[in-house]
């Protein structure tokens, strides 16, 4: 045999010593530059002996590449843990084998395979391991579904903008050509889904049907008879019938069976009348699975939430995009200035927003990429917005605007109006970031305290640390994005956990404060105040305080 | 409402005469060539053992029992010996199976038997009441269902449906909070009174005299199956031993067998989603249906060549043994002809109907793949495959559940930190 690949010596005495590999009739591709040696293993009982001729690959360019058993094609979604090449996932972290030169891997492989898989594999031990990872094999089994009969189209998946229910739905909703079939009984959701995918759209009717439990590949089916019985079985012999029988004839059908650890697409075209039946991946985008990934933690979910965030500023757009991204309903957006070149270096919008109203940008361009959100542009003063509006009706108002005449107005209306306020700022240079959450009070002024002065960490900057853009009287403060960041994080975690804790009989004001190292090397400095002096070795504190 | 009592002989005859027309002698000659029944049976048997629940966690239930009743003794202050917790339902009567989600519990269905005044005086939600408040604050979870209590150990493999009940001579017939199904007199005397929560009323009830009746019927299915060494009975299920039965079934129990088969089957079916598993065929109907079908043949004088045989032909009278009032389906109870377990047959769009019908069809087809294989590979294949038991061949060497490939990779360094998603 010619091999034209370089086989390293001690991988070659190694894999000739073996007594489980036949080192004889091995064999290179010189194309994937590897090295292939068959194996010989402990003999199967019959129904068992699909494994075909297992080898042993050994990647020979490059050594990040890591060895692996291959099983022939017939094993497939027929043993577990094999893929859609037929490679064998014989250990839960591959990554471990970094830590061993090559022999050493080959030999923990082919010991891992003979001593463990095999035996295993023969006393069907592994059978019930397809309930583990439904999904992988599913899309291992649509990757090799024979395509021939499809009229091909480059997006087949299926988007799942519902939590699986209990009851089977039967609706219409649309193939987006750009993206795949989205699934939803959620209008709105679904409608604002709809308008942020710019596409080519066709109607089809879809039947979720929640099944007891995820299938073995051998019990996927493949049929319209057996597809037909797993309707009937989990939503009813009517219901199926209406289904596949009623309905508008030139209209695509899709089946998707949701059960609790997996979800299976059935796409059917219109044209081929009833005919082929069409497996296809289907992803799960309903709001608690995308911001929460159903973590017990977030089982409350954002989805009701209703905020009015005042100020589409730099600190407003990003803990907008925070909060859109963390799951809340509705966003209502009040603010009425006009973005500006001088924006771009510290907001989340950018040229293409340049000469039009903040707020109606950041709705339009968040708002189209996290469409579970509602986002209402409100391009007016809050002044205006405020007197025609009844602010009971939100679970929260934030305030970012940092104005005092905002504060005052909102405190004036929140006597009549009860809801809870955050207001959120900056001092100079984010050297401190305050949050200030009112739930009960109205007043700043709390036991003979006034608030915003108290809250401060720093007094007494000079005059003329604000800066004025050249030849013009405008003024800004000079921070950068970076710091930014952490204003807006905190900001948003504290109104997060307002949507979801009960009511404080205090006001709680949390600060981020910087260390001295920090505040020192900026151009202007103040007087740091007692509670907000931080031990030499400490850059930043987040402090917390009851009034 | 009374419930027609239904002639099981003559529905099963008239079955049996349209399966000899429509079925014919081919099919029953390709069977009986290549019928092996010295080798079906210990497969069967297999299988049986396979789904059987392990007896050390059927012990640890059974000490469940005595802390029940212990805390009962203690909170309620009735005398030890007017409380009796004991087995019902299939736990009693060795039909308890197995789930095939390895990670499910199996619960064990038990009734709480007082026998004391001051525990109905008050009448029956009172006395529910009265049984479930003494079970809270201890170190278990309970949980209030139509006519038990669950009681749940925290990682414990089973739950126990404790159902309190006081015997049937302390309430009057003639109190208007009663339901009451007339019981058969061979078993009446077992007879009960539970609570049906929803409506505060007393059912009668008789678990006891139903597992004697289940008992009475393996009997008659002894007789059904031609064998050359039909052996002296084995009657070690029928002891009263309390706690839980032992769950072992001997070769001759055919109906014990074949209950347990098809409610594995119908197990298997739910889990591959060819049934619904909230309308699934619920076992008491599986139960009493089995149970007067053989009961009919032994009448009926019928006898097959072997156990798949008489799978088969069960599996196909079955679904005939459901009488129709007009359009209303009755099984009644067997020990209480007034009650008719399948009164809920014609609520949500027949469904719970239809999916009887529909697992007698595919318990009907796959008995016949079995009937028709001709080989012990072929034969033992099917067999898993029907009763969902592929991990069954040899006995394990690696340990059930778990995944051995997912063990670490000996060698390697531990990893103290995360290093895996962190970005």
């Amino acid at each position: 045999m010619t091999e034209r690949l370089k086989i390293p010596s001690d991988v070659a005495e190694w894999c000739d010593s073996s007594p489980w590999l036949v080192w004889e009739d091995r064999g290179t591709s010189l194309e994937k530059s590897v090295l292939s040696v068959p194996i010989r293993h402990p003999e199967l009982s019959r129904g068992r002996d699909i494994l075909g001729r297992p080898r042993l690959i050994i990647p020979l360019s490059h050594r990040h590449e890591r060895p692996y058993v291959k099983l022939d094609d017939i094993a497939i979604l027929k043993v577990p843990h094999i893929d859609e090449q037929g490679k064998l996932c014989l250990f839960k972290d591959e990554e471990e084998l970094d830590y061993f030169s090559r022999t050493e891997q080959l030999s923990k492989i082919l010991k891992r395979f003979i001593d463990i898989f095999i035996p295993a594999w023969e006393g069907g031990h592994l059978d019930q391991h397809f309930y583990d990872e439904p999904e992988n094999y599913w899309h291992v089994y649509v990757q090799l579904y024979p395509v021939k009969k499809m009229r091909k189209r480059a997006n087949l998946t299926a988007y799942l903008l519902s939590r699986r229910g209990k009851k089977s739905l039967r609706y219409d909703s649309y193939y987006l050509e750009n993206l795949g079939f989205l699934c939803s009984t959620q209008t709105n959701f679904k409608t604002r889904f709809l308008s942020s995918i710019k596409s080519t759209r066709y109607k089809c009717s879809v039947f979720e049907v929640p099944i007891f439990s995820a299938f073995l590949p051998s019990d996927y089916p493949t049929s319209l008879d057996q597809l037909k019985a797993i309707c009937r079985a989990a939503a009813g012999a009517k219901e199926t019938q209406r289904f596949f029988h009623g309905g508008k004839p030139n209209v695509a059908k899709l089946v998707v069976f949701r059960s609790p650890t997996c979800d299976y697409g059935y796409y059917l075209p219109a044209e081929s009348k009833l005919k082929v039946i069409n497996p296809i991946v289907c992803e799960r985008a309903d709001p608690d699975w995308l911001f929460g990934r159903y973590q017990e933690f977030n089982l409350k979910s954002y989805e009701k939430s209703k905020i009015a965030l005042i100020g589409a500023g730099s600190l407003g757009s990003h803990i907008l995009h925070i909060l859109a991204h963390s799951g809340i309903g509705e966003i209502h957006l009040i603010d009425s200035d006009i973005f500006m070149p001088a924006n771009i270096g510290r907001h989340m919008l950018g040229v293409t927003s340049l000469g039009k109203a903040k707020a109606i940008q950041l709705s339009t361009l968040i708002g189209r990429d996290i469409p579970s959100c509602e986002i209402i542009p409100l391009y007016e003063s809050v002044q205006s917005w405020l007197k025609r509006t009844d602010i009971s009706k939100f679970d929260l108002i934030v305030d970012v605007t940092g104005e005092r005449t905002v504060r005052e107005v909102l405190a004036a209306k929140r006597i009549v109006q009860h809801v809870p306020l955050i207001t959120a700022w900056m001092e100079p240079y984010i050297t401190a970031a305050h949050v200030a959450i009112f739930h009960d009070q109205i007043s700043w002024h709390v036991d003979g305290l006034n608030l915003w002065h108290e809250a401060h960490a720093f007094t007494g900057w000079p005059e003329d640390y604000l800066l004025s853009e050249p030849g013009c009287s405008s003024r800004f403060s000079p921070y950068t994005t970076d710091q930014l960041s952490f204003a807006a994080g905190i900001t948003a975690e504290e109104c997060l956990l307002a949507l979801t804790h009960s009511p404080m009989n205090y006001v709680k004001i949390k600060s981020w404060v910087r260390g001295e190292e920090y505040s020192k090397n900026q151009k202007h400095a103040a007087e740091r105040r007692d509670w907000a002096i931080l031990p030499k070795n400490i850059d930043a504190a987040i402090i917390t305080r009851q009034f | 409402m009374s419930v027609t009592k239904v002639n099981y002989r003559e529905l099963e005859k008239s079955a049996n005469d349209k399966k000899l027309i429509t079925e014919g002698a081919v099919y029953d000659s390709i069977s009986l060539e290549h019928f092996q029944p010295e080798k079906v049976l210990p497969l069967l048997h297999h299988v049986n053992d396979f789904i059987s629940i392990k007896e050390d966690e059927i012990e640890a239930a059974t000490v469940a029992y005595e802390d029940l009743a212990n805390i009962l003794v203690n909170k309620l202050n009735w005398p030890r010996d007017n409380i009796k917790i004991h087995p019902q339902g299939s736990a009693s009567s060795s039909t308890l199976i197995r789930s095939p989600n390895s990670n499910e519990r199996f619960d064990i269905d038990a009734i709480c038997e007082i026998d004391h005044l001051d525990a109905y005086k008050d009448g029956p939600s009172a006395f529910f009441n009265k049984i479930g408040g003494a079970l809270d604050d201890e170190d278990f979870d309970v949980e209030m269902k139509k006519r038990c209590w669950r009681v749940q150990w925290r990682g414990e493999g089973y739950y126990i449906d404790l159902t309190p009940a006081v015997k049937s001579s302390n309430i009057s017939l003639h109190e208007n909070n009663v339901r009451y199904f007339a019981q058969d007199e061979h078993y009446s005397e077992d007879a009960v009174w539970v609570v049906n929560e929803p409506t505060k009323q007393w059912y009668s009830s008789n678990p006891r005299g139903f597992n004697k009746w289940i008992s009475d019927r393996n009997f008659d299915s002894q007789f059904l199956i031609l064998s050359p060494a039909l052996e002296s009975l084995d009657a070690a299920y029928r002891a009263e031993a309390e706690p839980v039965p032992d769950q072992e079934i001997s070769m001759q129990d055919n109906l014990l067998l074949a209950i347990r088969l098809f409610k594995r089957h119908r197990d298997i079916k739910v889990q591959r989603n060819l049934l619904s598993s909230d309308f699934k065929p619920i076992s008491v109907i599986i139960t009493t249906l089995l149970g007067q079908c053989v009961n009919a043949m032994r009448g009926n004088g019928r006898l097959y060549g072997s156990i798949v045989e008489l799978l088969e032909v069960l599996a196909g009278t079955i679904p005939k043994l459901v009488y129709f009032d007009g359009n209303t389906p009755i099984i009644p109870n067997p020990t209480a002809e007034g009650e008719n377990f399948a009164d809920r047959w014609l609520e949500d769009d027949h469904q719970r109907m239809d999916s009887f019908f529909e697992w007698t069809e595919l318990l009907k087809d796959d008995l016949k793949r079995l009937a028709v294989s001709q080989d012990d590979i072929s034969r033992l294949e099917i067999i898993k495959d029907i009763f969902g038991c592929s991990g069954m061949t040899n006995p394990p060497d690696v340990p059930r559940g778990g995944n051995p490939l997912a063990t670490a990779i000996p060698g390697a360094p531990s990893r103290s930190v995360p290093d895996k998603g962190l970005a």
